[in-house]
């Protein structure tokens, strides 16, 4: 195995433990609490939707 | 265009696979049941399942190339990848609770294809696919991390400039595809000059941060209480945008090889 099989195979490697590993916690809370964060949800609205009828 | 007219036009996001209804429950799911809705664990389980089914048609296409001698002997195969991954990835977008049987499909179509284009690239310069690969699961810990403490935050705005550039991207290939019917190309795209491989640079750029839309897209998923099946279709964004992550390293790579 050469050196650029080691360099490269270890960084994949890593790459995909850092992800299992990290993939399954939640993200920190300055990601998750702030006001101008993403909205994918509907999930929301249907409930509300569902409560309403 | 003011922020908000353009998140109008093209929707929350442009990207198909995102959709704002994208975790909208469908009429059998029932929201009292923790067991049938999206995890994070479940979602990574599921990323780790696509690539092993990836991996093994890609590696099955590899031997085939280096033990033929060439790219006669797998050609169909990639095309039928290609194509194959291309249907499939369009039911998935489409038919989402069917993602369960889709996305593994398209892994192990894609591979097809993927293990043919790595070896042809790989033929031509050794070593690079090694590297390639290297480069891309790098990128995804690394933007993970970055994700996850919050040192990357997406935002509207983030979303909208991704999705634009994407599009942009996604356009000047559709236009360079066409114009090579007519014998013709936009060079700059192929080329291993300065701005042939700073194009290809920025292109990697804007895979890479289609992953921190894949990774916020998932956490929103699983802490909404999504249905089950949105594992299996958060693992297929992720593989998507994987997939191109690593073609483009491949292409920048090999830019940078030829020089």
């Amino acid at each position: 195995m050469g050196l650029n099989e080691l360099i490269f195979g270890g960084l994949a490697v890593l790459g995909i433990a850092v992800f299992v590993y990290v993939g399954q916690f939640r993200a920190s809370r300055s990601q998750r609490e702030r006001s101008d964060r993403l909205r994918w949800n509907t999930v929301d609205k249907a409930q509300s939707a569902k409560k309403k009828s | 265009m003011a922020n908000r007219t353009a998140l109008q036009t093209f929707g929350r996001s442009g990207n198909p696979m995102f959709r704002s209804n994208a975790f909208q429950p469908d009429a059998t799911f029932d929201e009292s049941d923790s067991t049938r809705r999206m995890t994070l664990a479940g979602a990574v389980n599921k990323t780790g399942i696509l690539l092993v089914l990836c991996l093994v048609s890609a590696g099955y296409v590899w031997n085939q190339f280096f033990q033929s001698g060439g790219s006669g002997a797998v050609n169909g195969l990639m095309m039928l990848g290609l194509l194959g991954g291309l249907a499939m990835a369009m039911v998935t977008i489409f038919k989402r609770q069917w993602s369960g049987v889709t996305a593994p499909a398209y892994a192990l179509l894609q591979g097809l294809a993927m293990g043919g284009i790595s070896a042809m690239f790989e033929m031509q310069y050794p070593g690079i696919v090694i590297q390639a690969v290297g480069l891309t699961f790098g990128t995804l810990g690394v933007l993970l991390l970055a994700y996850k403490t919050g040192l990357i935050k997406p935002t509207e705005n983030f979303r909208l400039m991704i999705v634009a550039a994407t599009g942009g991207i996604a356009l000047l290939y559709l236009v360079s595809f066409v114009m090579g019917f007519f014998g013709s190309s936009i060079g700059f795209i192929h080329s291993n000059g300065l701005f042939g491989i700073g194009f290809s640079l920025f292109v990697v750029a804007i895979a890479a941060l289609n992953l921190v839309l894949d990774f916020d897209f998932i956490e929103a998923g699983a802490e909404q209480g999504a249905p089950k099946y949105m594992e299996w279709y958060g693992a297929f964004s992720l593989m998507v945008t994987l997939v191109w992550l690593y073609l483009e390293i491949l292409r920048l790579l090999a830019k940078l090889r030829s020089r």
